[in-house]
């Protein structure tokens, strides 16, 4: 009993420890972020690696749940004869919620996996102590530029999964054009009630879901244990800890936004 | 030359993004009502319901225009819809403008049916003729305040 509750005492302290230590993590990359003024092109990398090579996933995946969301949609306000209102559920759904959580997740996914995956093969194949040994900072050169890319980035693909979902290829062409909604009342649907302070929570959300994966991606790549499995064991990580992270965060960033916005 | 395609797909991903930007915020909001060529009018009702800002106007069910503004005139307290209405269309004077919903949960548009004057209403003119809208609780009310006063009229009326 006794080494029962002194086990969950350490694993507490461990997580604390672990949580402190990512704090520091973080503080170190802010500071080394200012170098991406000088050497831009860093940045262009990552968010080559980050943003471009996600965009297929997120334009296919915005495009079945837009479908989706108009197909269901469609089947319940039909019955109240309400479904000139399709643009406005699918609209407010992926605007205020799906959109910038969907995407974070698809993203944390994608690229934090990759991110984590990346650091910590360069932790086992010795490369970040050799720009240590080199006098090349690994915090400007390495993390810095594929933390800001994440913030960059996500929500750059949060607006093409939302344009996507709500526009021509998902929820317009389900709605409008297979199920014979009205285009006209589809669109005014939307913007009668989706306003442009639910589109700027969207992107703050976004930008914050950004910071979050990169955090925990570029801190588990950073600190894993130079072995295959310690990178197996980064990436799995960063994917589970960020997606709920992002659950998380979205509960209190909504319940702040809202009660800023009500 | 590999690290040139690198920099354009990442400008070309820059601008898509940027793109899918200026089309969410220009289709959710309204920033095309008002805009265009065209004339304003402005039409009173005693009580507006849910029409908004960037609600469209229809004449014969198409559409004509745009509800601009919303705002309460506080010497009469009535509410005051200014409307954009497109250059292209005319509307005779003595015209009704009446708040209608489309479909029974759909959204609130201005509908108007035309007058029989040969004139033409014109850039700051209001409508003299207008129809509030339909209150489902006022109806419901006033059901229920018959229904009582039958009920009433019927239980107290004895044989005389």
């Amino acid at each position: 009993m006794t080494a029962a509750v002194g086990q969950l005492a350490r694993s507490a302290l461990d997580w604390l420890a672990d949580l402190g230590a990512s704090v520091f993590f973080l503080l170190r990359v802010i500071a080394a972020t200012p170098v991406l003024i000088r050497k831009p092109r860093l940045l262009v990398e990552q968010i080559y690696s980050i943003g471009v090579l996600s965009m297929v996933i997120i334009v296919v995946s915005g495009l079945f749940v837009g479908m989706v969301l108009a197909l269901s949609g469609y089947r319940a306000l039909v019955q109240f004869g309400a479904e000139n209102s399709l643009g406005t559920s699918v609209a407010l759904v992926v605007v205020r919620e799906l959109g910038p959580v969907v995407t974070a997740l698809l993203f944390a996914g994608r690229a934090g996996s990759a991110v984590a995956a990346e650091i910590g093969l360069m932790k086992a194949t010795d490369q970040l102590s050799g720009m240590e040994m080199m006098a090349v900072d690994p915090m400007r050169r390495v993390i810095a530029p594929r933390f800001v890319a994440g913030i960059v980035t996500l929500p750059l693909l949060t607006a093409i999964f939302s344009v996507m979902a709500i526009g021509a290829g998902g929820g317009y062409y389900v709605g409008v054009s297979l199920l014979g909604v009205d285009a006209s009342a589809y669109w005014h649907g939307i913007q009668a009630s989706v306003s442009v302070g639910d589109l700027a929570d969207m992107f703050i959300k976004s930008g914050v879901f950004g910071a979050i994966i990169t955090w925990v991606a570029v801190f588990e790549g950073y600190r894993t244990a130079p072995t295959s499995a310690g990178v197996s064991r980064a990436t799995t990580n960063t994917v589970v800890i960020a997606s709920l992270a992002i659950l998380g965060a979205n509960l209190i960033l909504t319940a702040v936004l809202f009660s800023g916005g009500a | 030359m590999q690290s040139r395609a690198m920099e354009i797909l990442v400008g070309a991903f820059i601008c898509l993004g940027v793109a899918a930007i200026f089309v969410l915020t220009m289709r959710v909001s309204n920033f095309h009502a008002g805009t265009g060529a065209g004339y304003t009018l402005t039409a009173s009702f005693n009580d507006i319901g849910g029409l908004k800002g960037g609600a469209p106007v229809k004449m014969g069910g198409v559409e004509i225009g745009r509800v601009t503004k919303i705002k309460l005139d506080q010497q009469t307290f009535q509410a005051v819809a200014k409307i954009h209405i497109q250059s292209s269309y005319k509307i005779p004077k003595g015209s009704t403008a009446s708040v209608l919903t489309s479909g029974l949960l759909g959204s609130k548009y201005l509908g108007v049916s035309p007058g029989g004057s040969p004139q033409d209403m014109e850039d700051g003119d209001s409508f003299a003729i207008t129809q509030s809208a339909l209150v489902f609780e006022h109806l419901i009310g006033q059901f229920m305040t018959q229904m009582s006063g039958n009920g009433d009229s019927s239980s107290g009326g004895g044989p005389n």
